[in-house]
């Protein structure tokens, strides 16, 4: 049952992740494609941009003799101007208007096709957010943009420099909205918004599952050991019993001799603490891939992972023994027991059919030794033990 | 807070997604650069900056009679009703064609503007802060 659990939950586990992964992906592609047709439409309205800015440019240019002076000194020629650039505005065009620099390197409005509070009167300063791009135009031939972060209901900013002599004397100025921006943004975002949300309740039901497995683990290893000794129990012994390889193992059983005495004399809680302290003993004689296993009431059982030759299994054994035996079971300061233990092995469990078989051989040998004066160990053999 | 650059302010300001607030943040240290003053008594008188009053904890937003200073969109009459000789206009128009306010702030093409006249504060006495120069004309 708790091997078709762990299975079934793992099972689970990796479905949960490869479905993660998946809708992580699916979200970075998702991003990708946002950015690329952000891109693209960035690329569509500049190109737009271009094309209109050109076609201004070469209206302004024939004004400009005598470094554009006429547009400076002529106050009907800048309305008039001024209501050409005002024929472009739309939606998506939202503000165009030309900026000159004035002899403390401040920019000021030339001409503004905006109308009402947004228009710029002729000399007034402008402020511009993207101080960079606004001196680059200034000093380039060519367009630059900057994309607004800052400015209100503003995408891109499209500066067209415009020349005289060589030198960039005026800037035309393209505001284009977030119309396109937008539209994009209504358009992919409820999209976008699901898949978030789907992640969001995907990431919880993988949490509820890791927390599931984790509680499962934690229930499963309660349940496999001893409470007072810490010792694994007969449930481990019942879970593991099937993947044992025997050829690979040798089996000890431990007894404490006259348990019961120890009970009736001193109490239960002596006989648990006496339990206890062997307990310790037995796990700091064996290694760590070795099992430990409280197999009954004072009955202590040890798998010997990785088969060692039969002289080095009876040594362990007997180190075991004389170890427990060799000094006095100190319970408090003003009783200490004398305990000592019987052990039978069985050296050679691939002898017999099971496991079961091999832990009733070393029984049998325990047995043997209880009956031959207890405080001795007793080993199988081939010959005359039959599993 | 008079330390702050405007420009500084303006920029990492406007990060904000609310307008109203980095409007209210505007207002208050254009009062503050202007008056020497913990608690400023404001008059608002511009329907586009009422919603930056919740966010401007740092002003007291009073009748003009009270005010220490006035933004305002209409100059009219403001010399009868107001105490206060400082008035801050809210368009470029009413700077252009009151010489009486001492500076401007507004909106304009989605971006926010800041003119402070120099002949007016030299009239008041007022010394800005030497971050509000490039502000003065």
């Amino acid at each position: 049952m708790f091997r078709f659990l762990f299975s079934k939950n793992l099972f689970f586990a990796f479905i949960a992740v490869v479905f993660a992964v998946m809708i992580a992906g699916l979200y970075f592609q998702f991003h990708r494609v946002i950015d690329k047709t952000n891109l693209e439409i960035n690329k569509i309205e500049l190109n737009r941009a271009k094309a209109l800015s050109e076609k201004i440019t070469t209206h302004i240019k024939t004004y400009k003799t005598e470094d554009f002076s006429q547009i400076f000194k002529n106050a009907n020629l800048r309305k008039k101007l001024s209501n050409f650039l005002s024929l472009y505005i739309t939606k998506e065009f939202k503000y165009i208007y030309i900026i000159y620099k004035d002899e403390k390197n401040e920019y000021r409005y030339l001409l503004d096709g905006s109308s009402g509070k947004d228009r710029g009167e002729f000399g007034q300063r402008f402020f511009p957010l993207l101080g960079k791009t606004w001196k680059q135009s200034f000093q380039s031939k060519h367009f630059v943009y900057g994309i607004q972060e800052k400015a209100d209901g503003l995408w891109v900013t499209f500066l067209q420099p415009i020349e005289f002599e060589g030198l960039t004397k005026l800037v035309l100025v393209l505001d284009i909205s977030t119309k396109e921006y937008d539209n994009l943004k209504r358009f992919l975002m409820p999209l976008y918004s699901f898949l978030r949300f789907f992640i969001s309740v995907l990431s919880i039901i993988i949490l509820l599952i890791i927390i599931q497995m984790y509680m499962f683990y934690k229930e499963r290893k309660r349940s496999t050991i001893d409470t007072l000794t810490r010792l694994y129990n007969r449930n481990y012994l019942k879970e593991i019993s099937g993947s044992i390889n025997l050829s690979k193992i040798a089996i000890i059983m431990l007894d404490i001799d006259h348990f019961k005495s120890v009970n009736d004399n001193y109490g239960h809680d002596v006989g648990d603490i006496v339990l206890s302290s062997i307990a310790k003993k037995i796990v700091n004689e064996t290694r760590l891939e070795d099992r430990v296993i409280r197999y009954g009431g004072e009955e202590f059982l040890i798998l010997l992972r990785w088969r060692r030759n039969r002289k080095e299994v009876m040594r362990i054994a007997e180190r075991i023994r004389k170890n427990i035996s060799k000094e006095n079971l100190r319970v408090d300061n003003d009783l200490s027991l004398q305990i000592t233990i019987s052990i039978g092995v069985n050296t050679d469990p691939d002898e017999c059919e099971s496991l079961e078989k091999a832990i009733k051989r070393a029984d049998k040998m325990l047995y043997l030794a209880k009956n031959s004066g207890r405080n001795r160990v007793e080993y199988s053999s081939s010959y005359s033990d039959a599993c | 807070m008079k330390i702050l650059l405007l420009t500084i302010l303006a920029i990492s300001s406007l990060l904000s997604s609310d307008i109203g607030q980095l409007k209210a943040q505007i207002l208050s240290t254009i009062a503050h650069a202007l008056i020497d003053k913990d608690s400023l008594n404001v008059c608002l008188d511009d329907k586009d900056l009422e919603s930056s009053k919740k966010y401007a904890k740092s002003l007291k937003f009073v009748s003009c009679n009270k005010a220490d200073i006035v933004f305002t969109s209409k100059v009219k009459d403001i010399n009868m009703k107001c105490k206060t000789g400082l008035v801050f206009a809210t368009s470029y128009y009413l700077y252009r064609h009151s010489p009486m306010v001492v500076g401007a702030f507004f909106w304009q093409k989605g971006r926010p503007n800041i003119i402070f006249r120099k002949k007016q504060l030299e009239k008041l006495g007022i010394k800005l802060p030497r971050e509000f120069s490039k502000y003065v004309e």
